[in-house]
C-alpha cells in the first residue's frame, strides 16, 4: 500500500500511536543535522594535518596545515595553524571536517578555539573566538580525526594571505 | 563609538572598540602565547639536546614548534598598531579626496562588519597610507570622505562623495 499526502508519499509511520513526541523531534533533528553536514561537504570542506607535540605536564603544542576546499567557488586556500593546547595529545593526527558560516576566502583565519577527542578516530569541533560575535554567527568546523590517542582543548591561530589561494573557476 | 555621515554613495561607519581589539589586544595576546610558546620549546629542546645529540622525531617537532612559534611571534609583532593606544576615538580628522591606491594587507585581522566577515585594506589618498576595515564596494579613482584617527591612520567612517 503506497499513501500520498498533498501528492508527497508517507514516508514514516507510527501505526500504534505510541511513539513519543520527544523522540519524533529527536529522530527529526539528527535527519536535519546530517543533512546539513551533507550539504555542506558538497560544498565546502576543510582537510587538516597536523601534529601534536607534548610540552609539559598536559601542555601541548599543536602545529599543522589546514586546506579549506570549495566547490561552490572552484577554489583551495591554505592556513598554516600553531597554538596551545591542554590535555593527552601527541604524534600526528589527519581530519576531514564540515565548515558553518564560512562565506568567502578568509573567513578560516585568525584565532580558533577547539575541543577533540579520539582513539585512532574521534572527532572535534572548532570555533573562531571573537568578542564581537554571539557563538551561533562563528565559523565553525565539525571533523571527524584520525589521529593517536587524543583529547585536548586549545587555541590555534590560523595564518591567511590572499595570495595563497589556488582558484580554478576564473 | 560611531562616526559619519551619509553625503551619498557608500556609507560605512566603524567601530573605534573593533579596531582596538583586533590591531591592539588580540596581537598583544598573540605575541604573548607566540613567546611562551617559543621559550617552553627552546629550553625543552636544549635540555633534550644536552643530554642527546641523536635527532628523535619529539625533537624535530620540537624544533618545528620552535620554528611555527617565531612566525606567529613575527605575525603578531607586524600586526601590532600601538598608536591607536594614544588615539582619543572623539577626535577624529575629517579628509576629502580621490582613492589613488587600495593595497591589500598580509594576514588581515578577523573584523566583522554588519554580521559579515570582512577584510581590511590600506587605501592612499593624497600619498597617506589609511587602514580601513573594508571598503566594500569603494575603488581606485572614487572620490570618498573620510574620518580618521591622527596617530594610527584608521578610518573611523567612509563615504563615497559625487
Amino acid at each position: 500500500m503506497v499513501l500520498h499526502v498533498t501528492m508527497t508519499p508517507v514516508m514514516y509511520s507510527d501505526i500504534s500511536g505510541y511513539a513519543p513526541q520527544w523522540l519524533i523531534d529527536y529522530w527529526n533533528w539528527v535527519v536535519d543535522g546530517y543533512k546539513s553536514i551533507g550539504r555542506s561537504i558538497s560544498q565546502e570542506f576543510v582537510v587538516d594535518i597536523s601534529v601534536s607535540i607534548p610540552i609539559f605536564l598536559g601542555l601541548n603544542v599543536k602545529i599543522g596545515l589546514s586546506i579549506v576546499v570549495n566547490l561552490n567557488d572552484d577554489y583551495v586556500e591554505f592556513y598554516p595553524h600553531i597554538g596551545p593546547s591542554i590535555g593527552y595529545s601527541s604524534g600526528p593526527a589527519v581530519s576531514l571536517g564540515a565548515l558553518e558560516n564560512y562565506n568567502n576566502p578568509g573567513d578560516y583565519r585568525e584565532w580558533f578555539e577547539y575541543g577533540e577527542a579520539g582513539y585512532f578516530v574521534g572527532g572535534g569541533h572548532c570555533y573562531g573566538v571573537s568578542d564581537d560575535l554571539e557563538y551561533s554567527d562563528a565559523v565553525k568546523a565539525y571533523y571527524i580525526e584520525f589521529s593517536s590517542p587524543n583529547i585536548s582543548f586549545g587555541r590555534d591561530y590560523y595564518y591567511w594571505n590572499e595570495n595563497w589561494i589556488i582558484d580554478w573557476g576564473n | 563609538m560611531k562616526t559619519g555621515l551619509l553625503i551619498g554613495g557608500i556609507s560605512m561607519n566603524f567601530e573605534y572598540n573593533h579596531y582596538y581589539t583586533k590591531l591592539y589586544e588580540m596581537p598583544l595576546m598573540t605575541i604573548v602565547v607566540a613567546a611562551i610558546m617559543f621559550l617552553s620549546c627552546t629550553a625543552i629542546l636544549t635540555v633534550y639536546l644536552s643530554k642527546s645529540r641523536r635527532m628523535t622525531v619529539y625533537k624535530f617537532g620540537l624544533f618545528l614548534a620552535s620554528i611555527f612559534s617565531i612566525i606567529l611571534l613575527i605575525s603578531g609583532a607586524t600586526s601590532i598598531k600601538l598608536d591607536i593606544k594614544s588615539d582619543n576615538p572623539s577626535e577624529s580628522i575629517q579628509l576629502l579626496g580621490e582613492i589613488t591606491e587600495i593595497n591589500p594587507i598580509s594576514n588581515p585581522p578577523r573584523f566583522y562588519y554588519q554580521g559579515e566577515i570582512v577584510i581590511p585594506k590600506i587605501i592612499v589618498i593624497n600619498e597617506t597610507e589609511y587602514y580601513c576595515m573594508t571598503v566594500g564596494s569603494i575603488q581606485i579613482g572614487d572620490y570618498v570622505e573620510i574620518q580618521y584617527l591622527e596617530n594610527s591612520k584608521v578610518v573611523m567612517s567612509i563615504h563615497e562623495t559625487e
